[in-house]
């Protein structure tokens, strides 16, 4: 069997970010965007996923599935990195040169007028020097240990001797990172490293400068939080400033870096060459979205796909009375996300409401959800909430929202010893006349208002009871309280999800060999499991056919001879990060559709607790399954995967279709259309 | 509307081997559950073989309690209902235990005897079958296994086997290396305990067969094809089908089983016992097809305390099956049947119209309505001391619905009585509390009256009216023939009930026509 390297795959994914950034009729900002994230995205790579491999070429040697061994796919990654961050480098100075044009630019010093240059130097004078320290490195001053992804200035002096001196000026990450320069028209950004180095001379007074450059530092974050604790929130806390102090996994340097001011950096950073990187003008180009951002730029940017009222939610007094209707389903960021921040209040406040149980894995920063939680704790009703500590680089703000939340009297748990609790789900539990009923929110995505702008999900409501025990089952076993249930309606993992998946594509084999309809789609974010990828490869062979919607990595190569030929691999990308996971299956002419919080990773089959549900009622899957087929037909931003493991953009035949805003305009047509027949009655 | 509906209550059991609580409402038809919990524990293991409960055990198990009772609260329900059987039952340091309990978790832990526990599984497995005229039903306990034979829905008859599942499957795997028959083995010990109950056959005499147990899920499936839902449905098992299964799994070994259906070895050795008994049962009886579901004492709790009337027809119905219990006891021992009915009649006419004197309640009366039945049943054994042979009888019986505390009260009322003060001995070697030995002769006194009424077993005298007019009691009795020898008792069991109830006894005779003094 074919397998495609999982960190090569995601380099393609995030070529294709940038593929984004280098679309010349796309506005300059919207580019800049995307060069912005494709650098976020590098930044996270290195850190995670280069350094774990820095890891394994020290431990292991074995090949694996894809034939390649630690070392070799080390090596690989790092030379397609490389060439990528050139890519990079490039695009940067394209879009700056169309920027330009609109008399927006990223300016030097010498670039400035006398007055402009004055402003500079008050700002350098009074806020950017009092907090400087620039510090010298010789036999009595050690190297100083510098913070992951900190930018620095490297000062090479010479002494009266002519021996070289040298010093490093680390540039002030609570300071911005470009500094807006007053101009008549247009814009004009220092970079504030730029305005540093001009006063050199100043901090650097004691000796002569005889070259310097910029760097820039990216550390190992893979760190894990050790589960055997008595207190994970403090083993959180420690993992977090072990993460600050991990070893330097890239070294980037400015073109033209002085050739032994960088052999001094890599000596005291113990680099080897191969992790070094040199060439833009503008390092850390993640910061680069700031001025992308900018509200009063948005000419420069594309029209923004602005998320309409749902349409099922319109004049909703009452919630739970509109969930008790029907179950109803949302999909953000077409349609707000506003009825469960609603949903959630409602459930806060409502006298009815005994007890709220919510998983919280990665949370906005003025949350709504977290208040609403409170102000339901803080009036007597029993709310449980399961934060998971260990979301990656949400650590920090997760300590935060649970300590919060401790106090306002929720109970707060951290879920299961050694598993990630990735699954999406608030419970209400409500006293009605007849009865307790249980309302339920299961959704793809995270309780985070600013990602339900950025990020497609689906999520749905149901009141049913089975989802209602399955939930609360799901949430007695989180807590503690009971042992792994069997469910009615969701599946589980790691409980039995892989299996899941690998009797369902069982089954359309079987229905293929019965000359039966089969058939298989999936939309998930990334495909790694190699056993799920082997069954899919079966189905292939057995004529299933298998389309499969992968944003990110893609471990299965389609087309194949003997292989996979009737398995085809497209890839979404568009102003909205695609990150709905949507499971379909033909069922011998009986669609079956499920939604959850897992994507085909062994991280999730196997090391999180997920959950799945089905989309029993007749026209919400009928809905889901146009989200697919809309998705298949796109035109503008997808990317089909071939059996040389290149993607390549699918050409556009016929009309233009961008999945994104064809979903958006179905979702204000169906505002428009409920408004109209809301205005009738 | 039903007035129930939308009750909610939790269910706590604390077994051998977990904690379990479901909680559910009643939706105005039937029971729904809304959560069911199950934390594993070792507290039988720990009990059987040490005899206690370390305290670290009853910590944990406290936790537990905390955790589920932190649950109850989220449903609004400000307490569940706990119980225990065996494991928690045969630890000699219960009363610490229980105490930890009700000191820490606020909680009262209802141990349940074994006939208790028998008494609300048949109660509430009458609901997840349609009504018969004779139906047996049969639930497959851990140690033991309990028999009822109902008719129309009430208990006619009970009993048990002091051998349950967990033990046959012992039996099966110790004999394993000398017979590869292990279907003949479990039988064969199957059939050795159903002949100590000699009743048992007669409880064979029937339309349909109930199986129930805690742990038949995985059987279930087996039977089935796929799940069922365990916690409402039962399965329609023929005979045909059953035979089928037999015969493909009584050439299958434990751990063939445990592989197939990917269970551990103590569900596939149950599994096997299970299959084999049901066959024995089908083949005992003419019966087609039984039914067979899943049940638990926590089901149970909640079929009792949700369905409404359940509570009601319970109570009616444990005091019948109580009854009847009694009576089959009393047809064993040759007891005479009809002064034993008799003396229950004539006891509990007193009992209601001495209501305001003894204030005791209807489980009290129950029990000397049981008392009445059995108090000649030492006969059997023993006719020159027959009370005392009596006491004997009845402190060992097994009588379906009571604890084993009720039926030493009931030995007692039976038992030869020194006029108060004097404290008899239960069978662990204590002694009966103040208000147990107050209750007893009260109630012994009026057995003793009663069967004084009685006194040549003939049924010569009704009892027309009982009334107390200061310190005596005036008793209008209808006699149909020469009355001397009850006269003659009644001034004998007169200065017992004086001094139990301070009340001079009085009487007139009516006799058939006209009015006689006494």
């Amino acid at each position: 069997m074919k397998f495609i390297e999982r960190e090569l795959s995601w380099l393609d994914f995030n070529a294709r970010v940038l593929a984004e950034a280098q679309k010349k009729d796309s506005p300059p900002l919207e580019r800049l965007m995307f060069l912005a994230i494709s650098a976020s995205n590098l930044d996270e790579f290195f850190m995670v996923r280069v350094a774990y491999l820095v890891d394994e070429s020290k431990n292991r040697t074995d090949r694996d599935q894809t034939g390649m061994t630690p070392q070799e796919k080390l090596d690989k990654v790092l030379q397609k990195a490389y060439n990528f961050q050139m890519r990079q480098v490039e695009c940067l100075d394209e879009i700056l040169a169309k920027l330009a044009e609109k008399k927006i630019k990223i300016c030097a010093i010498e670039d400035l007028s006398d007055s402009q240059k004055e402003f500079a130097r008050d700002l350098f004078y009074d806020e950017i020097l009092p907090v400087l320290t620039p510090l010298a490195v010789d036999p009595a001053r050690p190297f100083p240990f510098l913070l992951n992804q900190s930018l620095n200035i490297g000062v090479r002096m010479r002494d009266d001797a002519g021996e070289n001196l040298y010093a490093v000026v680390q540039v002030p990450s609570i300071l911005p990172r470009f500094i807006m320069i007053p101009v008549k028209t247009g814009r004009l950004f220092l970079p504030i490293e730029r305005l540093i180095a001009h006063y050199l001379p100043e901090i650097c007074n004691l000796h002569e400068i005889a070259a310097y450059g910029y760097f820039r530092i990216t550390r190992s974050a893979d760190f894990d939080a050790d589960d055997d604790t008595d207190d994970l929130m403090e083993e959180m806390k420690r993992t977090i400033k072990r993460r600050r102090r991990g070893s330097p996994v890239r070294l980037q340097l400015s073109a033209g870096f002085d050739g032994e001011l960088y052999n001094f950096l890599k000596k005291m950073l113990g680099v080897n060459k191969k992790f070094v990187v040199q060439a833009s003008k503008i390092l850390s180009m993640a910061s680069l979205s700031k001025i992308a951002s900018m509200e009063d730029l948005s000419h420069l940017r594309a029209k923004p796909i602005l998320p309409v009222p749902a349409a099922e939610f319109l004049e909703c007094d009452d919630i739970f009375a509109r969930v008790r209707e029907r179950d109803l389903m949302l999909h953000h960021p077409y349609e707000s996300f506003n009825p469960v921040l609603d949903f959630i209040k409602a459930a806060s406040v409502d006298p009815n409401v005994l007890a709220i149980k919510q998983t919280l894995y990665r949370v906005s920063g003025k949350s709504e959800v977290i208040s609403a939680l409170e102000q339901a704790a803080e009036s007597g009703k029993q709310v449980t909430v399961l934060v998971e500590l260990k979301a990656r680089f949400d650590e920090e703000n997760n300590i935060q929202w649970a300590t919060r939340l401790e106090r306002a009297g929720c109970h707060v748990i951290y879920g299961l010893t050694g598993l990630k609790t990735h699954c999406k789900i608030t419970l209400v539990v409500r006293r009605e006349p007849d009865g307790i009923r249980r309302y339920l929110h299961l959704s793809t995505g995270n309780y985070n208002d600013v990602t339900a702008r950025l990020y497609t999900d689906i999520g749905m409501f149901t009141c049913r009871a089975m989802f209602g025990a399955d939930a609360s089952a799901l949430f007695n076993h989180l807590t503690g309280f009971s042992r792994p249930p069997e469910y009615n309606k969701l599946i589980v993992a790691p409980e039995n999800m892989k299996r899941f998946f690998l009797n369902k594509i069982d089954g359309e084999i079987k229905n293929a060999k019965k000359n039966l309809p089969s058939g298989i789609s999936f939309k998930a974010n990334s495909l790694l499991d190699y056993t799920v990828a082997q069954k899919l490869y079966e189905a292939s062979k057995a004529g299933v056919p298998v389309k499969l919607l992968i944003r990110g990595i893609c471990s299965l190569l389609p087309g194949v001879k003997g292989y996979s030929e009737n398995i085809r691999v497209r890839s979404i990308l568009g102003q909205f990060l695609e990150h709905s996971r949507i499971y379909a299956f033909e069922n011998a002419g009986e669609p079956q559709v499920y939604l959850g919080s897992a994507d085909l990773m062994p991280r999730n089959l196997d090391r999180r607790v997920e959950q799945l549900f089905p989309v029993d009622e007749p026209d919400l899957r009928e809905r889901v399954l146009g989200i697919l087929d809309l998705a298949w037909r796109d035109n503008v931003g997808a990317w089909e995967l071939g059996p040389d493991s290149i993607y390549r953009k699918v050409e556009q035949k016929g009309a233009r279709i961008c999945s994104q805003r064809e979903l958006s305009k179905l979702a204000a047509l169906a505002y428009e259309q409920k408004k109209k027949e809301l205005e009738h009655i | 509307m039903s007035k129930n509906k939308g009750k909610i209550i939790s269910a706590v059991d604390i077994g051998s081997s977990s904690v379990q609580m479901h909680i559910a409402q009643w939706d105005g038809q039937r029971i729904v559950t809304l959560d069911q919990l199950e934390k594993p524990t070792h507290v039988g293991q720990e009990v059987f073989s040490t005899g206690h409960i370390s305290f670290e055990t009853v910590r944990s198990l406290s936790d537990i309690l905390t955790g589920f009772c932190a649950l109850s609260k989220e449903y609004d329900i400000a307490r569940p209902i706990v119980m225990a059987t065996t494991a928690l039952r045969e630890a000699t340091n219960l009363a610490y235990v229980l105490d930890h309990f009700a000191v820490t978790n606020h909680v009262n832990v209802q141990v349940l005897e074994d006939g208790e526990a028998s008494a609300l599984l048949f109660e509430a497995l009458k609901s997840r079958y349609p009504s018969a005229e004779k139906v047996l039903q049969v639930y497959g306990g851990t140690g033991t296994i309990d028999f009822a034979l109902l008719q129309n829905g009430k208990v006619l008859f009970t009993q048990s086997i002091q051998t349950g599942m967990l033990k046959i499957a012992e039996v099966m795997r110790e004999t394993s290396e000398f017979s590869r028959y292990s279907d003949l083995v479990v039988k064969e010990h199957l059939t050795k305990f159903l002949s100590h109950a000699g009743q048992i056959y007669k409880m064979l005499e029937t339309d349909g067969i109930v199986y129930a147990s805690a742990d038949i899920a995985p059987l279930l499936k087996i039977l089935n094809g796929f799940e069922i839902n365990t916690g409402t449905d039962t399965l329609v098992v023929s005979k045909e089908e059953m035979q089928k299964i037999y015969g493909e799994y009584k050439r299958l070994t434990v751990d063939q089983i445990a592989r197939r259906h990917k269970l551990d070895l103590a569900q596939s050795g149950n599994i096997y016992v299970t299959i084999v008994f049901l066959m024995l049962l089908l083949d005992s009886t003419g019966v087609n097809h039984l039914y067979c579901t899943q049940i638990n004492l926590v089901n149970a709790a909640l079929n009792l305390n949700l369905r409404q009337g359940a509570r009601r027809a319970f109570n009616e119905n444990m005091r019948e099956g109580t009854v009847s219990s009694a009576l089959k006891m009393a047809e064993h021992y040759r007891c005479d049947l009809k002064h034993a009915g008799h003396v229950a009649y004539l006891a509990l006419i007193l009992f209601d119209k001495l209501k305001k004197l003894h204030g005791l309640s209807r489980q009290q009366r129950l029990l000397l309505e049981t008392a009445c039945i059995l108090h000649e049943a030492g006969s059997f054994t023993n006719t020159a001391d027959m009370r005392e042979a009596s006491f004997d009888l009845i402190k060992n019986a097994q009588i379906y619905g009571l604890q084993s505390r009720m039926t030493l009260l009931i030995a007692n009322i039976v038992a030869p009585q020194d006029i108060l003060g004097i404290a008899q001995s239960d069978r662990r070697g204590g002694v009966l509390n103040q208000e147990d030995m107050i209750f007893v002769n009260k109630m012994h006194s009026i057995l003793h009256l009663a069967d004084a009424i009685d006194e040549s077993h003939l049924g010569k005298a009704r009892l027309l009216d009982v009334k107390q007019d200061g310190d005596q009691l005036l008793l209008t009795l209808r006699v149909t023939e020469d009355y001397a020898l009850e006269r003659y008792a009644l001034i004998q069991s007169a200065a017992l009930f004086q001094e139990v109830f301070g009340l001079k006894l009085d009487y007139i005779v009516k006799k058939a026509g006209r009015m006689e003094d006494k």
